[in-house]
């Protein structure tokens, strides 16, 4: 992994991953998904998951699976809206650092 | 190390947190491992790393969200790690008097459930088991007390069955018997006048007897058992909940 990865950049991230469903996802998945994308260690997940959810940009519920209860985690409204913030900063950045790196124009439109 | 040992560890090392944040954290991890699969423990283990950096890590982040209770707890505030679990790593268990300080009864109610949950935990599949031995075992005890009130409420309905037929006999019979009588006391009325006279005042009596009878059983049709079957229902509906009653 060469570059760190900041706590708003894996907001982000998690925030992207879980937005994916529409009905939510739980813990074990949310993480295979993420260090699908990033290198991450997989106790990194939780604390992230746990402020995005106090931060109400996620919302969670409980459904029965299997006999046991599984915690689900699902984006609201709020979040959508941090995601948008975030992909916006991101586009921005990657354009410059691309511009800079490539020396050619920005690759999106 | 195995998930249950790893669980424990964690939930000592996240005692000093709030009992509702222990409580969360080792259920995502519990249902983390579950969902992973029984034949993934190990390299769960190895992947999320010592239990000390799993609790670092979350105690951590429980410093960056909630500053005004570390504030009050500690009395000073910095941007690392905060409240009671910041001098956990470092001294002895002085913390323990600033923790739950706010929520004592709540907590101390979390706290149990907390110690039932890991009981639970370790012997899940002896609890279940312990129920179903109990039930086939008391199966005696709760089939005889059923079959007593089913035989005491049949009971009851016998009694009142004869009640009914007893009342409409007597109805039914007087009646008959006082046609009889008195057709018999006209018959005899001629000859023997006298005799004939008694036999029509029975007939008579035997009559009265009957509408008696007649306007009793008419009682326990539309009088008595309209307000037997209203007082059951009204016995129902005394013992579920009432919506917006004084339950709520």
């Amino acid at each position: 992994m060469v570059f760190n990865t900041g706590a708003a950049l894996l907001d982000a991230i998690v925030l992207a991953s879980v937005s994916k469903d529409t009905e939510g996802t739980y813990g074990y998945k949310i993480t295979q998904d993420v260090r699908d994308v990033l290198e991450i260690s997989e106790s990194t997940l939780y604390p992230v998951l746990r402020r995005l959810q106090k931060d109400h940009f996620l919302e969670t519920y409980d459904q029965a699976f299997n006999g046991r209860n599984r915690r689900y985690y699902r984006i609201t409204d709020d979040g959508r809206i941090k995601l948008s913030e975030y992909t916006s900063a991101w586009k921005d950045y990657t354009t410059k650092i691309n511009k800079l790196f490539l020396e050619e124009d920005a690759i999106y439109e | 190390m195995n998930k249950r040992e790893y669980l424990s560890q964690l939930r000592d090392l996240l005692s000093c947190l709030p009992v509702e944040d222990q409580m969360d954290a080792l259920l995502f991890y519990q249902t983390y491992f579950e969902d992973a699969g029984a034949e993934n423990e190990q390299s769960v283990i190895e992947e999320l790393g010592s239990p000390e950096d799993v609790a670092r890590k979350i105690i951590a982040e429980q410093g960056i969200v909630e500053p005004v209770e570390s504030a009050t707890t500690s009395g000073t505030y910095t941007e690392e790690s905060t409240s009671d679990c910041g001098s956990y790593y470092e001294s002895a268990n002085e913390q323990s008097n600033h923790t739950d300080k706010t929520t004592d009864a709540h907590s101390s109610g979390l706290k149990a459930k907390l110690d039932n949950w890991d009981f639970y935990q370790e012997h899940k599949s002896g609890c279940i088991f312990l129920l179903i031995l109990s039930a086939i075992f008391t199966l005696p005890l709760w089939g005889g007390i059923f079959g007593g009130i089913f035989g005491l409420i049949m009971g009851v309905f016998g009694i009142l069955i004869g009640l009914f037929a007893a009342v409409f006999a007597i109805a039914i019979g007087c009646f008959v018997g006082g046609i009889a009588c008195i057709v018999a006391g006209v018959a005899i009325l001629v000859p023997t006048c006298g005799l004939g006279l008694f036999v029509i005042g029975i007939g008579l009596l035997l009559l009265a007897l009957s509408a008696l009878a007649w306007s009793f059983s008419g009682i326990l049709c539309f009088q008595f058992l309209p307000w037997l079957c209203r007082s059951i229902a009204g016995l129902f509906r005394k013992t579920t909940p009432t919506v917006g009653g004084a339950s709520a």
